[in-house]
């Protein structure tokens, strides 16, 4: 696999290696797979990329903490790959990110802060930015992606604060409501003084938010105010209590 | 079945926790849910992850670092750590998360008016809760006061 000197017998090889992937993916990654499939992506046709994206994206599922330094040296080529022009491509990446969030969240947050970083989140936000316009994703692993930037935010105050700092709000603004969101200097000035309307900041009518709230698919609302959610910073004690016995 | 109950036990535990920090004694007060339960690893992983989040418990922002007892209230303490170390970090970011907060709290209103599933309001309003309880008199007249042209809604100061 690592000679790569005929490149026929590559692309058959990675046919192979995909179909495995969807049996033994953790095979796959602990001898080394997950580098051999990434390392030449750029020098392979179309085809051979997304094959090799699609068992990357099936070694990602349930990876182990163990595999952490190999998912850490093709992180970069996942990165750029969340940029490129080909929506399966992108969406394979996306569902790489997904599924290595999913499976270090829960003990391995550390693990996560490494992997999520500034410039993971600048990636991810300028995929979700288009919110509205045609996407270049579809739409469940889209809402997966929030999901995953939740679930992130949620392991480890520090993803929260480098989201925040990222502008994460205005993605939110925008899934929430179809508009950008106001500037800082704006939204100072209209102190008391909003006299655009129906009130919100930006002299936004209540009908704008409804509309856009009517054509986003429910699941994305949800995780949209689940990431939102998780950003605010925690209840103070007691509250929670009062919620949860409020609703349930 | 199964899933209700661990649901009470959690909420028991958190309980618990919430009177032995504000009795602030040394006595290991045992929740009685660790000793109900048969699966005593699979409750406390799952504990973890649920009390994980910025959403559960917290010891509020005024309160000195964990003064937990050890022992079986370990989850819990661990989760009272994780968030009031999440609230200083937010803290000490002040300008990004009031800024995330004003553009924001409007928009939550606006979710909350719109929609109709029980959820959706639900998450609206915990976001709304936590906004409004982390934000200080100044920044809440910013993201409060921007709906007052609206009748219902005028003069929240």
């Amino acid at each position: 696999m690592r000679k790569k000197s005929f490149t026929e017998f590559f692309f058959l090889k990675l046919q192979t290696l995909e179909k495995i992937s969807e049996e033994y993916p953790s095979a796959i990654v602990r001898e080394g797979g997950l580098a051999a499939l990434l390392n030449f992506l750029d020098f392979f046709s179309m085809h051979v990329q997304r094959t090799a994206l699609q068992a990357a994206a099936n070694c990602c599922r349930n990876v182990s903490p163990d595999s952490f330094n190999m998912v850490k040296d093709v992180w970069p080529i996942l990165r750029n790959c969340l940029g490129y022009a080909d929506q399966k491509l992108v969406d394979y990446a996306a569902l790489c990110v997904i599924r290595v969030i999913e499976s270090y969240h829960r003990s391995h947050a550390d693990k996560l802060e490494v992997l999520v970083d500034a410039e993971l989140i600048k990636a991810v936000n300028t995929l979700l930015l288009p919110a509205g316009g045609s996407p270049l994703i579809p739409t469940g692993t889209y809402t997966q992606l929030i999901k995953g930037l939740a679930t992130a935010a949620r392991a480890s105050p520090t993803i929260a604060i480098s989201l925040l700092e990222a502008d994460i709000v205005v993605t939110l603004y925008q899934i929430l409501t179809g508009v950008l969101p106001p500037s800082e200097l704006e939204a100072q000035e209209e102190q008391g003084a909003s006299a655009s309307g129906q009130g919100l900041g930006g002299g936004l009518a209540d009908m704008t938010v409804m509309q856009n709230l009517a054509h986003r698919p429910k699941e994305q609302i949800e995780e949209a105010l689940n990431l939102v959610s998780e950003l605010m910073p925690p209840l103070p004690k007691g509250q929670s209590l009062l919620l949860s016995a409020l609703f349930q | 079945m199964n899933k209700a109950k661990a649901k009470a036990d959690r909420h028991i535990a958190r309980q618990a926790a919430a009177n032995s920090l504000a009795a602030q004694t040394d006595e290991p007060s045992e929740p009685p849910s660790r000793a109900d339960t048969p699966t005593g690893a699979p409750v406390t992983g799952d504990d973890e992850t649920q009390q994980g989040g910025p959403s559960d418990l917290s010891e509020g922002h005024s309160m000195p670092v964990s003064i937990m007892p050890p022992g079986p209230n370990t989850a819990a303490s661990r989760s009272a750590e994780a968030i009031s170390d999440r609230m200083t970090l937010l803290r000490s970011h002040d300008g990004v998360v009031n800024r995330f907060i004003t553009c924001m709290v409007p928009i939550l209103v606006d979710v909350y008016a719109a929609s109709v599933s029980v959820p959706v309001r639900i998450k609206s309003l915990t976001s709304m809760l936590k906004a409004i309880s982390f934000q200080d008199e100044e920044h809440l007249k910013r993201s409060l006061l921007v709906r007052i042209s609206l009748p219902s809604e005028e003069k929240r100061s």
